[in-house]
């Protein structure tokens, strides 16, 4: 196996250090490896061979053992029918396996009626004790509607004070003889105003808008009016229906009535 | 069972149309709310007050229905003709000064009430 000389050439342009590197051939084989090879193989059987000691299996048998299998088998099978409900069985419940529940005590039927009735003149002195519960019961029923009571006429003492709009910064004013209006009463500090004006709707107050607004309010609410919904100028070009689309989407027929 | 069906579709839209003009409502007292605190109203201004209000208030609503569609002019002329004819009342009763806080404060609660509009456009509606 010859390299080429251009070949080795260009490995040395590349690497000296590898080219000076003579190709030794990894795969050699020593002089008549082959010939020796089974010899030698079955040389190193020989020697593992005797540290083996193989066991010849052995088929003995015990005397008489055919003689008896037969018994024997029906035996077994016998015994596995029988225990095989016990072998399921925690150990603490096999133990009981034996004992008949079904047992009743002497004399249990002569004296059936008598412990019967004992047993329901008992529970009748029972009842007689659950009715002391039951005053209890009641003494909770009566905190529990106190308490109520209490909650009752603390909120509406509260409610009436917020209505009298006493201690409120602004809206104090509106008390029961500033107003006509008794809805008005709920707005009667700057908190619940805020408020009242937060929950309003805007179809509640575009109709508000229409029926009461002069028209220099137009004016207003052009200005105020939210445009950062409306589509780009270039989205008018890619799509004829933009301008319907953004139109429905903001459901303009609130404004189309004006 | 037809009758019965009846009666629940008018009492469902009759409760519908009532929960509406209730809602309409809920602006009115808030207004009232609103002008009576700018106006700091006492209780005798209050009870001459709101009676001359309601009508000048029925006459800007009234004209506001009619002017559907009309000349524009000629209708902002019309409007300032009632507010003209309120002033006097209104004069007597709240004095000079408070005629000109109340058509003001009319203004600022539709200015709150369209910020209001603008804020929450178009997102969460709470009814």
């Amino acid at each position: 196996m010859n390299t080429d000389p251009n070949i080795l050439n260009e490995i040395r342009e590349i690497t000296p250090l590898l080219a000076d590197l003579h190709g030794i051939n990894v795969f050699q084989a020593p002089d008549n490896y082959f010939q020796n090879l089974p010899e030698s193989i079955l040389i190193r059987l020989d020697k593992e061979k005797v540290n083996l000691n193989i066991q010849e299996p052995s088929f003995e048998v015990p005397n008489g053992y055919f003689e008896s299998l037969s018994l024997n088998i029906l035996k077994k099978i016998k015994e596995e029918e029988m225990g095989s409900e016990s072998d399921e069985l925690p150990p603490v419940l096999s133990g009981q396996k034996s004992i008949n529940p079904f047992f009743i005590p002497q004399n249990y039927f002569e004296t059936f009626p008598q412990t019967v009735l004992d047993k329901i003149r008992n529970e009748d002195k029972r009842e007689t004790g659950k009715i002391v519960s039951f005053h209890f019961k009641k003494i909770y029923r009566y905190a529990t509607a106190a308490v109520i009571a209490v909650g009752l006429f603390l909120t509406s003492y509260l409610m009436f004070q917020n209505n009298s709009g006493k201690g409120k910064s602004g809206f104090a004013v509106v008390t029961r003889k500033t107003v006509d209006d008794p809805g008005a009463l709920k707005y009667n500090s700057e908190k619940a105003f805020n408020e009242g004006i937060a929950s309003l709707s805007d179809d509640q107050i575009i109709r508000y808008l229409e029926k009461n607004g002069n028209s220099f309010d137009m004016d207003a609410l052009i200005n105020s009016s939210d445009t950062s919904g409306l589509p780009n100028p270039e989205d008018y070009l890619i799509d004829e229906n933009t301008l319907n689309n953004y139109l429905n989407k903001i459901n303009y027929k609130n404004f189309e009535t004006q | 069972m037809k009758n019965f069906l009846l009666i629940v579709t008018f009492l469902v839209f009759g409760i519908q149309s009532m929960s509406a003009q209730d809602r309409d409502k809920k602006i009115e007292a808030l207004k009232i709310a609103f002008l009576t605190e700018k106006l700091q109203l006492s209780p005798s201004e209050a009870k001459e007050f709101w009676p001359v209000y309601n009508n000048y208030q029925k006459e800007v609503q009234n004209l506001r229905s009619d002017a559907r569609g009309g000349d524009v002019l000629e209708n902002e002329q019309k409007l300032l003709d009632i507010r003209k004819k309120y002033k006097p009342s209104f004069e007597k009763i709240l004095g000079a000064p408070k005629v000109n806080t109340l058509y003001n404060s009319e203004k600022e609660f539709r200015n709150i009430l369209i910020k209001r509009l603008k804020n929450q456009q178009r997102g969460n509606q709470p009814l």
